[in-house]
């Protein structure tokens, strides 16, 4: 028999502004979502990770793996880049659209997946972007987190995707821990709540984490 | 040792002097020291680019030097390189690489302090300088294309054999750095020690090739807890068969290498990050020390936890019920229980159920209702839905209307008309009910300032008459679940479909659209059987574990399956005691509350 798998979609900026400390927390934040997930038994049932980092290029770098198979290497920051938000929604989405499976008479299919966003700007291919999270909302996805991390985020483009805008004041080892820390919460909240009709209701974010409405 | 290496290795010294970091020392003294030797020659093998200007290591010219001693390990260019595309590499294949800061700094001829142990005996894990300085190096791309992150590891061997630097005297090195990073990575001590600043990497047209140093970063796949494991140590370029030996790991972990095959095996008695050394040898001559990561899962069963749910919460309810009733010729049993995926959150459990019999005009009833996961009353909407349904249905049966309906059943055989007469009366019947139970609920969400939504309930109903080997059943299904009328053996009768949407998980709830629906007859069925053994009503929680699919309820054989083990239960006086037990099976995957009522 096989079980659910639960597809959780993380989306990180790697544009050139992530350099140094901010990605080398976010680095340290997925571990931490790594390790935190391992710990809950139904997310190692069902959790299934897939990475896709943006800057000038969309890459998915961890394909749709089950949690207990994760090895994650390290997320790196290419030289400079911008930020090509639109180019990662629509690598999601064709990855969603291979990966994610339907439930057929035959077998039952994925719970709906989970997608989080990280960013610390604003999309350079800004059009494509907001064709791109027009799609997004059709692919019925539980739940979608969006994170504007530092001070030159805006949070209104994320607003397109989805109503559950986090934003970090900072781009520190603390934000960013707190903020992998609610995701893996939040998934490990999404596994049990799988389901649910409708949207999922989170667990309340952390100091660091500020909800825009 | 040849001579271009002792050039290079008192060239750097000459520039740590000037550097004026060690003003006590005669540091071209330290040439002497084997252990020296390896550490300057480890940095300088893992740094691929050189600054031109960094005066430390000389000019590029001298940077050329190619060291080749007897015997060297014949790994390809394309090994050395670690060639990959920007980031991580493949989930499968990536190591788990110590977390180097990325910092960015300034060149600077600052060298940072080291302080040195001579450590005999022990393969160097990770001189954390390397590993590190391999990775922040490796960071800044070429413009031709972006180097792999994945850090390097394997301080490699000096060049010339004679020098035994892997069976006896090793130097772990640890620099002290004034900046140790904040972000370490979780469980993974080595890295975070670090960082004397590399010299700024640009891009340079001679990179220095030291062939006699492979630099292998190893991968081994993750295990899972008190599972056996079977993988070979694979170096993350792929390729070249390698031979291992001498494995260490931490204590209790319980496995071992396989020499003949480069296979770790065993079954992992410990749980989380594992990082093991080992030799590794591409001709079984020269030995190089290797390391890797990887990552024993914990086993899901041991972490599951039991949590009461709040004593003070409103709306309680147990964590389990059952109920057994006897009628002639027939028993009735029902057991509910919390699921696994409740007791680990501390919720409540969500299902109910409704069971009676009325031996005056014998006919049985058994209700079952799944409250929906999100809903935060919805505990007390499947309690409302199946008393509501529960209570409408017994009085009318106890009433002139079910009399009505025995006499229509008697003539069953004769009367072609009285099927329909039945039918039309259960319809009418269940929606009534259906709306009782609706309105109550809203009022109830009413009177504490809820919405109906926040006490979304399936409801599976079934009302059965047996007498003289002829058994009636009249159900209405809404939401997921299952009823079935089952037997004889390999014979389902499936009462309906169950209410699904395109994922896993979502189906349909009773609510005010539902029973206004015009396609509400839709969900209730009539049959009569004088060959049926048993009627059965289940919510998701035990349909799901043994049919997963609609295409699976249909079938017979999964029928005969849970049956097999269903009624060895239903045996003495409280079978539903029997059955609350019974109802605690471990299946991976299914965590819900589970709810089941048998008539037989």
């Amino acid at each position: 028999m096989t079980t659910r798998r639960l597809p959780v979609y993380l989306l990180l900026d790697t544009s050139g502004s992530m350099r140094g400390e901010p990605i080398q927390s976010v680095n340290a934040g997925m571990h931490a979502l790594l390790s935190a997930l391992r710990q809950d038994p139904v997310a190692l049932e069902s959790v299934h990770l897939c990475v896709i980092t943006f800057d000038t290029q969309a890459r998915e770098v961890l394909p749709l793996t089950p949690l207990s198979d994760v090895a994650l290497g390290e997320i790196t920051v290419p030289e400079a880049g911008a930020t090509f938000m639109g180019a990662a929604l629509e690598l999601l989405i064709a990855r969603v659209d291979r990966d994610v499976r339907r439930s057929t008479p035959t077998a039952k299919g994925d719970w709906r997946p989970l997608l989080v966003l990280m960013t610390d700007g604003s999309p350079s291919d800004l059009q494509a972007f907001k064709d791109a999270a027009a799609e997004v909302a059709s692919r019925n996805f539980g739940s979608i987190i969006a994170c504007a991390a530092g001070p030159k985020a805006k949070s209104e483009h994320l607003s397109l995707l989805t109503d559950k805008v986090a934003t970090l004041d900072t781009m520190d080892a603390a934000a960013f821990g707190s903020f992998f820390k609610w995701v893996s919460v939040s998934v490990a909240v999404g596994s049990s709540s799988v389901g649910v009709a409708g949207q999922i209701s989170l667990p309340p974010p952390p100091a660091e984490v500020n909800f825009v409405h | 040792m040849a001579i271009q290496v002792r050039q290079l290795i008192e060239d750097v010294l000459a520039a740590v002097q000037r550097s004026g970091a060690f003003p006590d020392r005669d540091m071209r003294a330290l040439s002497d020291r084997e252990e020296i030797n390896t550490i300057i020659l480890e940095m300088l093998t893992n740094l691929k680019h050189l600054q031109d200007e960094a005066p430390w290591l000389g000019s590029a010219a001298s940077s050329q030097v190619a060291l080749l001693p007897d015997g060297a390990p014949n790994l390809s260019n394309e090994a050395l390189d670690l060639a990959a595309s920007d980031g991580l590499e493949c989930a499968a294949e990536a190591d788990i690489s110590p977390m180097a800061p990325t910092i960015e700094r300034k060149f600077d001829v600052t060298v940072p302090q080291f302080e040195i142990e001579a450590d005999s005996g022990s393969v160097p894990t990770s001189t954390s300088l390397t590993q590190a300085e391999i990775a922040v190096a490796s960071k800044t791309p070429t413009p031709s294309g972006a180097r792999s992150s994945a850090a390097i590891s394997a301080p490699a061997p000096a060049p010339t054999a004679a020098v035994p630097v892997i069976a006896g005297t090793v130097t772990k090195v640890k620099a002290l750095s004034p900046a140790t990073s904040n972000a370490k990575a979780v469980g993974n001590a080595a890295a975070s020690s670090f960082a004397p600043p590399p010299p700024p990497v640009r891009p340079s047209t001679t990179p220095m090739r030291m062939s006699s140093r492979p630099s292998v970063s190893f991968t081994l796949p993750n295990a899972k807890a008190g599972q056996p494991y079977r993988a070979s140590i694979k170096p993350l370029s792929g390729g070249t068969a390698l031979k291992f030996r001498q494995l260490r790991l931490p204590a209790g972990l319980a496995l071992s290498l396989d020499e003949s095959t480069g296979e770790v095996f065993g079954t992992a008695t410990i749980d989380g990050e594992q990082r093991v050394d080992f030799q590794w040898s591409a001709d079984a001559q020269i030995w190089h020390s290797g390391e890797c990561s990887f990552f024993v899962n914990p086993d899901p069963r041991s972490l599951w936890r039991n949590i009461p749910p709040p004593t003070d919460g409103p709306f309680f309810k147990k964590d389990t019920d059952g109920r057994t009733l006897a009628g002639k010729g027939l028993r009735i049993s029902v057991g509910s229980r919390r699921g696994r995926s409740h007791e680990h959150d501390g919720k409540f459990r969500d299902d109910d159920f409704f069971v009676d019999h009325d031996g005056a005009s014998a006919w049985s009833l058994m209700i079952v209702c799944d409250g929906a996961g999100g809903s935060k009353f919805s505990r007390r909407g499947s309690k409302i839905a199946c008393d509501s349904v529960g209570g409408h249905l017994m009085s009318v049966l106890r009433s002139e209307t079910g009399q009505r309906m025995n006499a229509a059943l008697a003539r069953w055989n004769e009367d072609p008309d009285a099927a329909r007469t039945i039918g039309v009366e259960f319809h009418g019947l269940f929606h009534e009910a259906a709306k009782l139970a609706v309105l109550n609920i809203e009022a109830e969400a009413a009177s504490v300032q809820a919405t109906a939504k926040d006490f979304s309930t399936t409801l599976l109903a079934a009302a059965v008459r047996r007498s003289e080997g002829e058994m009636f059943v009249a159900t209405f299904w809404m939401g997921d679940g299952a009823i079935g009328v089952y037997g004889p053996k390999g014979k389902i009768r499936l009462m309906g479909t169950p209410d699904s949407g395109e994922f896993a998980g979502q189906t349909r709830f009773l609510d005010r659209a539902a029973v206004t629906d015009v396609n509400f007859s839709k969900r209730l069925r009539v049959g009569r059987y004088n060959d049926a053994a048993a009627v059965l009503l289940m919510t998701d929680g035990v349909s799901d574990p043994y049919f997963e699919t609609d295409h699976g309820l249909a079938d017979g054989e999964r029928w005969d399956g849970l049956w097999e083990r269903l009624s060895p239960e239903l045996v003495g006086d409280e079978p539903h005691e029997r059955l609350v037990k019974w109802l605690d099976f471990f299946t991976p995957g299914h965590h819900d509350d589970r709810t089941i009522a048998v008539l037989w």
